[in-house]
Parts: structure tokens; sequence; C-alpha cells
């Protein structure tokens, strides 16, 4: 007698299961960025896990674990979820660009420039790969390649600061400090309160 | 030209500019380096002479293998002949970056041979392990050298050698210390001694100015030490006492470099009671690429 009963509850029960699905995924996404947004980076990477574990993975939650597991400094764990998403898409930019920050965050300056090379390969003028390609010319005191860098690329982005600091640091290292002057004076210009600046033409003006 | 070469020909020309340093996997380095020393108070020897030659390769910051040949004369007063050696090394590095550790580990393998006419022919293995810290202002190593004497095929005597290191910043980055210490036994002798180096990191260099400097020493005595920084094996039963040294290394380029270093060296010979000094002069050239 119960039996219809118990069938009739059970495909029910699937069904509310199966209706509420996207639900529950579309809620795993938004815990992750609001986790993020409180800084539990470990717990919103965690969050996505159901997305890079089953076939096929989603290539967005994977840029987006390697980018939670940079943030929570689990560099050898970005490492690996950027390259996994290299593999499934190896013209990824967003790939590449990421997987550089983890290996940076290591101290490995030439696997890391190797990178942003691959990058600036496909996409000569891509401001992050410069920027990041210089904070590897500078770790590893290229100083002379970093200079020459430097005044190219801020050719092409004539009112970016931070282009600019990396040439001032360049020409204060191969010691042309009337070069380093005129260069922290731009910096002025774009930013009053730099603070590097500040100091730089505080001690070297007269 | 049509529009499509001259992007062409553009995107060639930025590929180039950038990916020429750093479009490889595989970095080589060698140098060459030559020193003259001249001994003091010694009743037995006058002068030495040593050539060398280095080069090796990495896999990125991954793992890499040096290779150290070197040629060195000892000549002697009165009428003992010069001893001429050959000194071989190997040495072989792997890098484990740990996020736990918030550091890198590396692992050392260091192999050194010596040999020649009229002299024992020396084996060292020498493994080490080091760990510096991710900023780059603390660092510790501990390792173990074993060294083999023999004559004819015929073992002599072994050396057994623990050594630990400690670097550090000491209020700037801009300086380096580092203390390695030494604990060598040997036919039931035991050796113990420090070798203190502060070394000052200039940021404004160039050709003309120095771009590290160093100045450093040894306290304590050792014999038959081992250096796996300079893969030299000291295969002379004479005492190292203390000792001292200033270095200064330029960048010639971002990727070559010239160092000079002159330092005297304080022995003590137990089989003619004699205190002795050597005095030495080192250049060397190293590049890169």
């Amino acid at each position: 007698m119960n039996k219809p009963l118990n069938q009739t509850y059970c495909f029910l029960l699937l069904l509310t299961l199966f209706l509420i699905s996207p639900t529950i995924k579309a809620d795993e996404w938004g815990d992750s960025y609001k986790l993020e947004a409180e800084g539990k980076y470990s717990a919103a990477a965690e969050a996505l896990n159901s997305f890079i574990v089953k076939k096929p993975i989603n290539e967005f939650a994977l840029l987006r674990h390697g980018w939670l597991n940079y943030s929570s400094r689990n560099y050898n764990d970005a490492i690996h979820d950027y390259k996994q998403a290299l593999t499934l898409n190896p013209n990824s930019l967003d790939a590449r660009l990421g997987l550089i920050l983890p290996i940076m965050a290591q101290g490995r300056w030439r696997e890391a420039a190797l990178h942003a090379t691959k990058v600036l390969d496909v996409a000569p003028w891509q401001y992050h790969a410069h920027i990041r390609l210089m904070a590897c010319e500078e770790a590893m005191q290229q100083w002379s390649t970093l200079e020459k860098h430097a005044s190219k690329v801020a050719e092409r982005y004539p009112s970016d600061a931070t282009i600019q600091v990396y040439l001032a640091r360049a020409y204060i290292s191969t010691g042309k400090i009337n070069l380093a002057l005129a260069t922290y004076k731009r910096i002025k210009q774009m930013f009053p309160g730099h603070i590097e600046a500040t100091r730089f033409l505080a001690i070297n003006s007269e | 030209m049509s529009i499509n070469n001259c992007l062409g020909v553009g995107l060639l020309a930025t590929t180039v500019f950038i990916s020429s340093s750093y479009a490889s996997t595989w970095y080589t380095n060698a140098g060459i380096s030559i020193t003259n020393g001249q001994y003091k108070k010694s009743k037995l020897r006058k002068e030495a002479f040593s050539t060398s030659l280095q080069f090796g390769f990495s896999y990125l910051e991954q793992w890499g293998i040096n290779f150290r040949t070197a040629y060195s004369s000892f000549i002697f007063k009165q009428e003992i002949s010069t001893i001429k050696q050959n000194e071989y090394g190997a040495r072989f590095y792997k890098n484990i970056f740990s996020d736990s550790a918030n550091g890198t580990f590396t692992l050392i393998l260091g192999n050194y041979w010596i040999n020649g006419k009229d002299i024992d022919t020396t084996i060292t293995i020498y493994p080490e392990i080091t760990y510096l810290n991710r900023s780059k202002s603390f660092l510790i190593g501990l390792g173990y050298a074993n060294s083999q004497y023999n004559n004819s095929n015929k073992l002599l005597f072994r050396t057994d050698q623990l050594s630990a290191t400690l670097g550090f910043t000491p209020l700037t980055r801009s300086l380096w210390i580092n203390i390695k210490s030494y604990l060598i036994t040997f036919n039931n002798e035991t050796h113990y001694a420090s070798q203190p180096t502060l070394s000052w990191f200039i940021p404004k260099s160039n050709w003309l100015y120095p771009s590290i400097l160093s100045i450093g020493g040894l306290i304590g005595k050792r014999s038959y030490a081992v250096e796996q920084e300079t893969m030299l094996t000291y295969n002379v039963s004479d005492v190292q006492q203390y000792s001292y040294f200033a270095s200064a290394k330029w960048n010639l380029t971002d990727n070559s470099h010239f160092s000079m270093t002159a330092g005297s060296e304080t022995y003590h010979d137990i089989t003619n009671n004699n205190n002795y000094q050597y005095n030495y002069i080192n250049g060397s050239l190293s590049a890169i690429w």
C-alpha cells in the first residue's frame, strides 16, 4: 500500500535536488567571492573545488583557484593551477600572466622572466607582462637591460609612473644620477606625494 | 610594404628585443681564476701558483651543475722539487621552493678530486643542505664532507668534516654576515675553525665602482678542510690558523663580473715546528649567458 507513496516521495526528492542543483552551483561562486572579500582566500578557493576536480574542468574556476591560492601564499598550488589552465588552453594569456605571479613570489626570476617573454612573444606591448619582466630584471640586477627595456616601454606608456620608477632605479644603479633626477621629477608631476621620488630628490637635488 | 608586413616586422623587432635575454630555460656560466701566493717565514715553501677554469649549466632556478678544473704548482726552497697537482670538481644542486617553510631549500652534492705526481690522491664527497628565507635575510646550512687520502689506490687515512653555516642581514639589507664553522676530525685529531665574512652590496655600481666589497677571515685552526663554495680541498697537513682577506667584485656588464681578492693565511708546519704565512692575490673573471 505504501510502496507507490514511497516511490512518489523518492521521485519528488530527486526532482527537487535536480532543480536546486544549479542554485547550489551559483552559491558556490557567490560564496567564493564573499569569502575572498573577507580575506579568507583558502576557503574561497576550496568553495570552487568541485569545478576543478570533476571533468569537464571549468577553465575560469581553475584561473580563479590559482589566483586565490596565490593570494593565500600557497604558491606551489597556484603554480599547479595555472599550469593546468595552460594545459587546458595553451593560448591563454590570463593563465600565463597569472603563472608569473607565484613564480615571482618564490624568487624564481629567470623562470618568471621566461613566462613574461612568452606573453610578449604574442602580445608585444602587454602592460602587465612588461611590468612583471621589469620586476624580474630589477631582482636579477640586470640594470643595463632594465634601463633599455623601461625606456622603450615608457615611450608606449608615457603617463605610467611605475615604468618611470623602474627606469629611475636602473639609472641610479648604472650611475646616471642626472637622468635619475629628471625621471624622479617626472614621477613627482604624476604623483606629487610619491615617497621614493620625494626622498631621492631631497637627498640628491642641490 | 603592406601594413601587415609593417606590423610583422614591428612584432618581430619587439620579440627579438625582449626575448633575447630570457627566452631560454638553460643558462651557462663560465669563469677563469688565477692565484699567485708567496710564503713568508716558511722553512720549506717558497711560492704557489694556481689557475682554474669553472663552467656550469643550470635549468632556470631549479637545478644546476658546476665543474671546476685547476692546475696548481707549489715551489719549495732548498732541493725539494716542485709539486704539481691537478684538481677536478663537480657540484650538483637542486632547489626546493617551500611555501610552508617560506623559503628555499638547496640540496648540494660536491665531489672533488686531487691527483698528481708525488702526492696522495684525494677524493671528497660533500653533501650539504641550506635554507634561505624568501626575503633573503637569513640562511642556515649543514654539511658533511668525507675525504679519502690514497696512495697507489691504498687508503692512507680519512677525514670527516661537519660544517654549519649561518648568514643574515644585520641592520640594513645591503650588508650580509656569513659565518661558516668547521669541525674536522682525522687520525684521532679534532680541529675547529670559524670563517666569518662581511659583505657590503653597493647599489650604485658600474665597471668603475665595485658592486660587492667583502672582508673576512678564519678563527681557530683547521687541516684538510673542504670548501663547497670554492670547490677546494686543502690537501695539506699543515694547520691553517688565523687568516684574513679582502675582496671586491665589479660588474663589467649585466652578466659578466671581475673580482680581486687579497689575503693572508697563517699555517703551522708540525713536522718542522714552523709557523709561516701565505700571502696571496687572486683575480677572477666570470660570465653567465
